[in-house]
């Protein structure tokens, strides 16, 4: 039975017990992060680079950390700016533009490290055309199924707004899909 | 159109048809050792916070104290330097300084009067209780008056305008150095 987030955080307050609380939180949330953060940046590499900041961050963080708060909207906030702080940071060399993200996808193919057909290819570039806090709620909303509520805790805003950007991406991409086939 | 209320899914079907494929790839074994890695960047750290290498012989602080008290002597009284040569050099250098000074200061033998109003008043003015009107003017004019000879009209200050009691004061043409008020040069027309 996989541990709550609760017991993770008693355990790394209680003397001694860091370590190891931190390798279980570590254990429970590495994948979700490393794909929430893979979706924006694409490359492998890059990833790994801001996975291992964003748990940086995490473990200097914990000390501080109100219990009353959601340990993984948390954590998955933090992965989110330095997602965007390292695409700021490298933004010459990424793959933002739809063409960019065609080849840089097509360059993963070839090199075993994207399995998808042309339409996945298409609905990244789709993804690429949206504007930064629609991409992110629209990644958060349709690959990662969070709630309104936690996304919120996340990027900010209310439920009802990131309802309707949710919806205003869909419609995008599936306009995006559809043309481009 | 996008219809809120009816599912999302229904509407974007080539969208929803893709749901649920992940098609990013990983290295092999990545995520176990990216455990690893994560693991020891952080906590190596803190491994070593609380961690005491070097070692000190047994009982060493014990002994310590009684240690320095049988170095140090209760009876010999503390030797104070009162001068070093730190002292004297500064000494030295302040006393330059202040005797050069003096000398600049005192350059050539001039005397150096600092001039105050006061000062400047007595010694231009003549204390008004031991003026006459013919010495006040003798003091603003060159010339030596002979009052007598002169017929004063009577002046109704009152009636004296304003432009005419400027002329009045420009006629007796008052010295600035002399340091007269005109409220004083006033009190002689009365």
């Amino acid at each position: 039975m996989q541990v709550t987030d609760q017991e993770i955080l008693q355990e790394f307050n209680t003397k001694g017990g860091e370590n190891t609380a931190f390798n279980k939180l570590v254990k429970k949330y590495q994948e979700r992060l490393y794909w929430h953060i893979r979706r924006m940046v694409l490359n492998h590499d890059d990833t790994d680079d801001v996975i291992q900041n964003t748990f940086v961050k995490v473990w200097k963080g914990l000390p501080k950390f109100r219990e009353e708060a959601n340990l993984y909207t948390w954590m998955y906030r933090i992965a989110t700016n330095e997602t965007i702080t390292f695409i700021n940071t490298n933004k010459k060399r990424m793959a933002t533009s739809m063409d960019e993200v065609g080849q840089e996808l097509r360059s993963q193919k070839a090199n075993d490290f994207f399995t998808g057909d042309e339409i996945e290819i298409k609905l990244h570039q789709a993804i690429s055309t949206l504007p930064e806090k629609q991409k992110l709620v629209f990644n958060m909303k349709y690959f990662d199924e969070l709630k309104y509520e936690e996304i919120v805790e996340v990027v900010g805003g209310t439920a009802g707004s990131l309802k309707a950007s949710y919806f205003h991406a869909v419609k995008k991409i599936e306009d995006f899909i559809k043309n481009n086939d | 159109m996008f219809n809120e209320n009816e599912n999302i899914e229904n509407q974007a079907p080539n969208l929803f048809g893709l749901k649920g494929r992940n098609s990013f790839k990983t290295p092999k074994n990545y995520f176990s050792e990216l455990e690893d890695k994560i693991m020891t960047e952080n906590t190596s750290l803190s491994e070593f916070k609380n961690q005491q290498s070097f070692k000190t012989p047994e009982g060493y602080f014990e002994g310590l104290t009684a240690k320095i008290e049988a170095n140090t002597s209760p009876k010999q009284g503390k030797l104070i330097t009162l001068f070093s040569y730190k002292t004297l050099a500064y000494a030295a250098t302040v006393a330059v300084i202040v005797t050069l000074s003096f000398f600049m200061y005192n350059k050539g033998g001039e005397e150096v009067t600092v001039l105050t109003n006061d000062t400047l008043l007595a010694e231009n003015t003549v204390a008004f209780e031991d003026l006459t009107l013919e010495d006040y003017f003798d003091e603003i004019t060159d010339q030596t008056i002979n009052l007598d000879a002169i017929e004063f009209e009577e002046v109704n200050l009152e009636e004296i305008e304003t432009d005419e009691y400027s002329v009045l004061l420009e006629e007796i043409e008052l010295d600035p150095t002399t340091l007269i008020s005109y409220d004083d040069e006033w009190s002689l027309f009365e």
